[in-house]
């Protein structure tokens, strides 16, 4: 199958791969996966003043897993958190040109950005 | 950089077991198994239709095809289960709920195979490969009881060692993908 050069770029480029420390206060963890494919997806979020200062992800899985993974970390820089729980996948989908085939890595990457703010609300309840 | 999702497992084509004229259940031994496909394809061999009108050579051929894609679902213990489940209507989507804990394992392995083989030490990725292999052999080995009892628990329980399954057998496969490259 033939990836976009966006996916390619995203792909030998990854931006933002790493980890933020999961008990830190300020950092919420989003971590998904995909039966259909075995693929494993985790995005981190530091958030101050209510606003996402930092992502990062690490993604083990195929290209365009790995590329919807990297742009979702760069879309949800300097959001806050009811901006990035409200990214549906097909901005990734239109932003990576996938195929049909490979829409469901951009709803894991969805999945993972609501997971992480799910996740820093709970540490923060009342936000 | 492509995954073969193994979700092609479960197909809706015919079934299976019935292109086999085996019975459709878990339990079955891989030599029962290979003797039935050789003998069935005997059958639909080519030599067989060299002589025969292009019509009926050619529909010889898509049942030849088709009794060899049934072969490879019946052999393997994956997608026999994955394809027995299907029959008892239950399949696995793509939103399934996950066990952070199991999650967070196959993310830490996942991380400690990828340093291994940046590290170039293969000996650990065996090491990780046999440890998941086992684990493989006790998934399958727990679905020959599940299949036995047959009840709707089981059948969901075996569903849930399947979706298990999926993530062992990927990591399986990206084991064999670092061991080939070294090789």
């Amino acid at each position: 199958m033939a990836y976009s050069d966006k996916v390619i770029d995203h792909y030998e480029n990854p931006r933002n791969v790493g980890s933020l420390g999961k008990d830190d206060d300020e950092v919420g963890t989003g971590l998904v996966g995909a039966p259909a494919c075995g693929d494993v997806m985790k995005l981190q979020i530091r958030v101050k003043d209510g606003v996402i200062a930092d992502a990062k992800f690490k993604t083990f899985g195929c290209g365009s897993a790995i590329a919807s993974s990297s742009l979702a970390t760069e879309m949800i820089k300097g959001m806050t958190l009811e901006q990035a729980a409200a990214i549906k996948n097909t901005q990734i989908v239109e932003e990576l040109n996938l195929p049909p085939v490979k829409i469901h890595c951009s709803v894991l990457a969805e999945d993972a950005i609501k997971a992480a703010v799910e996740d820093y609300k709970k540490k923060h309840p009342g936000t | 950089m492509s995954s073969q999702p193994s979700a092609a497992a479960v197909t809706s084509g015919p079934d299976p077991f019935a292109l086999l004229d085996l019975p459709a259940r878990y339990d079955l031994e891989l030599a029962t198994i290979e003797a039935r496909f050789r003998e069935k394809s005997r059958a639909l061999h080519p030599d067989r239709f060299a002589g025969a009108p292009a019509a009926e050579r050619a529909r010889a051929l898509v049942a030849a095809r088709a009794l060899n894609d049934a072969y490879q679902v019946v052999r393997r213990p994956q997608r026999r289960a994955e394809a027995l489940l299907a029959r008892a209507g239950l399949t696995i989507g793509d939103h399934e709920r996950l066990d952070p804990e199991f999650l967070t394992e196959i993310l830490e392995l996942r991380e400690e195979l990828a340093e291994a083989r940046l590290a170039g030490r293969v000996d650990e990725v065996g090491r990780l490969a046999a440890t998941m292999a086992a684990r493989r052999r006790a998934l399958e080995d727990g679905l020959t009881a599940r299949f036995a009892a047959g009840d709707a628990a089981a059948l969901e329980l075996a569903r849930r060692d399947l979706i298990t399954l999926r993530y062992v057998m990927r990591y399986l496969e990206e084991c064999d993908a670092v061991l080939d490259e070294r090789e």
